[in-house]
């Protein structure tokens, strides 16, 4: 009931201008690729300084959500994912808009953002203190074992190709061993080299592994790399909907699994939306378009990672851990503005989180109109743009996106070692996207791996701590049912069909 | 049937190359993590012995079961521009620091807007109209995120 009010209390002209204003910029921003949330969040973290803390945060909360579901553009129309996060949804977002359905799956990834965003608010809103009590269940054995999960999971979606995934994953990881140890403080790999120093930085690395392969192939023909709509754009709305709803399962399972992973600090978007969609392949009807242009692959993808946005902050305001780096950027605002974080909060201010969030609900409902706009026309401009003008705006993108983090001008030049590897290695049929994950992964399972080592050993109880904690065993068999299931449901629907042949004939 | 026998051994090649080439990476982390601390050395060591399984694996796979290995996504468009592309861009590259964002930007733009293939035949206007396009590109990046995203961007050391 003080929810409602405060709804009706943040709907004054002035939140509602800073939460669209936070989300067009956050969606233009995360619609460039290359340029992340963390990227979003930060630049615009001085401009909240400017305004009162509540409306300061609304603003900073719905540039990352906006940034969170911008990313999907770049995803869907160019196959470029400037983020791992949106790495699922050019699975099937890409194939549509090659076949001409960009803008349904635009507006079917701005639709499936809304209810995961809504979802993780809701979430928030409700159980925020019992879920941050949830994190902090995990311990360092359970990072080691949710790494291996996400690792598992992508080399297990390389269809057909279960060996080249996991190559690509270990080869990932060995990319993340490169710098200085957190385990033991060790100079690995460097080779007295200052850039290598700090490891190889992600969202660089990110940029090279995925977008530059595909700004190489795209010079390569003067063809067009999207067809020409094949329906009427008005019609993009319903048939979203219609496609959401028919899928609606998926939708809801999607945005939980998004707020459950979201609320584990470090593990963030890119975990959520591969759990997710690996999860609503294995239960869809008709799971062997995914992949091909399934709009469930958008909806899984998209729907999980605005989830992470909302539940992301769960720790972050009840334990001052924050889950992901834009939570970090909020966290800094927050103590800016003066708001104590901790379990008092919600005592002591709990008005400024009440209107934090019923200000971020109106706010995600207003990405529908918002994001459907932009969606349509960012897609025009796409499908209207010609490659001579859009290849180079690509690069352009990929070097400013790869240097605007750190402002580092090795960060470039890793971008276009790892870009060059990664499509040569393409060509092998091994996969780049586990090598992202791999990156990404690689340190906190190795943080995980040894912490839990240590704590095993000191406590005379290595085993018990690595395969006698309820979490660990859980995700011990998602690991086993990621690897085992797949072959094992293709082989059963390959004799299934072959019986219907053998029926048939 | 010529082609088909052609195609299954490009792929072998190919595959067997791919796994040489991780396993021998997969070994040099084994052996060169032997040179850290005992808690350093531990996960560079799993790795380099994880990626020689797998590239065991894979090899075992295409001599026994090559079926389960499908060949990468065919090769389409000219490798010729594809080189000149990735050529360009560490040219751009190499020259960011010397000449600063804005000047090897907006050449950037131009030289790799030329080098895309065209279905219709250049005009010296097309020609002319990318470069404006490309350096008023990159002028409204410089201007958007130095002036007012306050983001620096690389600047030139050359002059």
């Amino acid at each position: 009931m003080e929810f409602l009010q405060h709804i009706s209390a943040s709907f004054s002209p002035y939140t509602l201008a800073v939460g669209t204003g936070g989300l067009f910029l956050g969606i233009l921003l995360g619609a460039l690729p290359g340029l992340s949330s963390t990227f979003s969040c930060a630049v615009m973290l001085p401009i909240s300084f400017s305004m009162d803390p509540v409306p300061g945060l609304i603003f900073l909360g719905t540039v990352y959500m906006g940034s969170t579901y911008g990313g999907s553009f770049s995803a869907i129309l160019i196959k470029t994912p400037g983020t791992p996060q949106s790495i699922t949804t050019t699975f099937d977002g890409f194939p549509m808009a090659r076949r001409g359905e960009g803008g349904l799956a635009l507006s079917i990834a701005c639709m499936a953002s809304v209810i995961g965003g809504l979802t993780g608010i809701f979430v928030f809103l409700w159980l925020a203190p019992p879920l941050a009590e949830f994190a902090l269940m995990f311990g360092p054995a359970e990072y080691f074992w949710l790494a291996l999960f996400g690792l598992t999971i992508i080399a297990s979606l390389s269809e057909g190709n279960l060996i080249k995934g996991l190559i690509s994953g270990f080869f990932g990881l060995a990319l993340s061993q490169i710098g200085v140890s957190v385990v033991s403080g060790d100079m690995r790999f460097t080779y007295e080299n200052p850039a290598l120093i700090g490891g190889i930085p992600i969202i660089p690395a990110t940029i090279g592994l995925l977008c530059l392969p595909v700004a190489i192939d795209l010079i390569a023909d003067p063809d067009h790399h999207l067809s020409t709509p094949l329906t009427e754009r008005s019609n993009n709305f319903l048939r979203a909907a219609k496609a959401i709803w028919d899928r609606k399962r998926n939708a809801i399972q999607s945005s939980l699994i998004g707020t459950l992973v979201g609320i584990i600090p470090a593990a963030g978007g890119a975990i959520a939306s591969l759990v997710a969609y690996a999860e609503a392949s294995r239960t869809a009807k008709k799971s062997d378009r995914f992949g091909d242009g399934d709009p469930g692959g958008i909806i899984a993808s998209e729907s999980a990672n605005n989830a992470t946005v909302g539940s992301g902050l769960i720790p972050t305001f009840v334990l001052g851990i924050p889950g992901t780096p834009p939570d970090a950027v909020i966290l800094g605002a927050m103590m800016v503005h003066g708001v104590q974080i901790g379990p008092k909060l919600f005592t002591e201010h709990n008005d400024i989180v009440l209107t934090f969030l019923s200000g971020m609900t109106i706010a995600t409902v207003l990405m529908l109109p918002v994001g459907l706009f932009l969606g349509r026309f960012i897609y025009s401009a796409v499908i209207k743009m010609p490659k001579s003008y859009l290849v180079p705006m690509v690069a352009l993108m990929l070097v400013i996106g790869s240097f605007a983090i750190q402002n580092n001008y090795h960060d470039i030049v890793i971008m276009l070692v790892l870009g060059i590897v990664a499509w040569v290695i393409s060509r092998f049929g091994f996969p780049a996207p586990p090598i992202v994950l791999g990156l990404l992964l690689g340190p906190i399972a190795e943080q995980g791996f040894a912490q839990a080592l240590m704590i095993g050993r000191a406590k005379d109880s290595v085993l018990e701590i690595f395969f006698a904690r309820p979490i660990s065993v859980a995700l011990i068999g998602c690991i086993l049912a990621a690897i085992i299931l797949p072959p094992l449901l293709r082989r059963s629907s390959l004799n299934r069909l072959r019986m219907k042949e053998n029926v048939s004939t | 049937m010529f082609q088909l026998k052609m195609n299954i051994d490009g792929n072998r090649a190919k595959n067997i190359l791919g796994s040489l080439t991780f396993g021998v990476l997969g070994s040099f982390m084994f052996y060169a993590s032997q040179d850290f601390e005992s808690a350093g050395r531990v996960t560079p060591a799993f790795i380099g012995c994880g990626l020689m399984v797998l590239s065991v694996l894979l090899v075992l796979v295409e001599f026994c079961k090559p079926e389960l290995l499908p060949p990468p996504t065919a090769i389409t468009g000219s490798l010729v521009r594809r080189s000149l592309f990735i050529a360009l861009m560490a040219i751009w590259v190499v020259a960011l620091p010397y000449f600063g964002f804005l000047v090897a930007g907006c050449l950037a733009f131009a030289i790799i807007s030329a080098a895309v293939p065209k279905n219709s035949n250049k005009t010296s206007a097309s020609v002319a109209l990318n470069t404006v396009a490309g350096v008023l590109t990159t002028i409204g990046f410089w201007v958007v995120l130095t002036a007012f995203l306050k983001v620096p961007l690389p600047e030139a050391t050359f002059f």
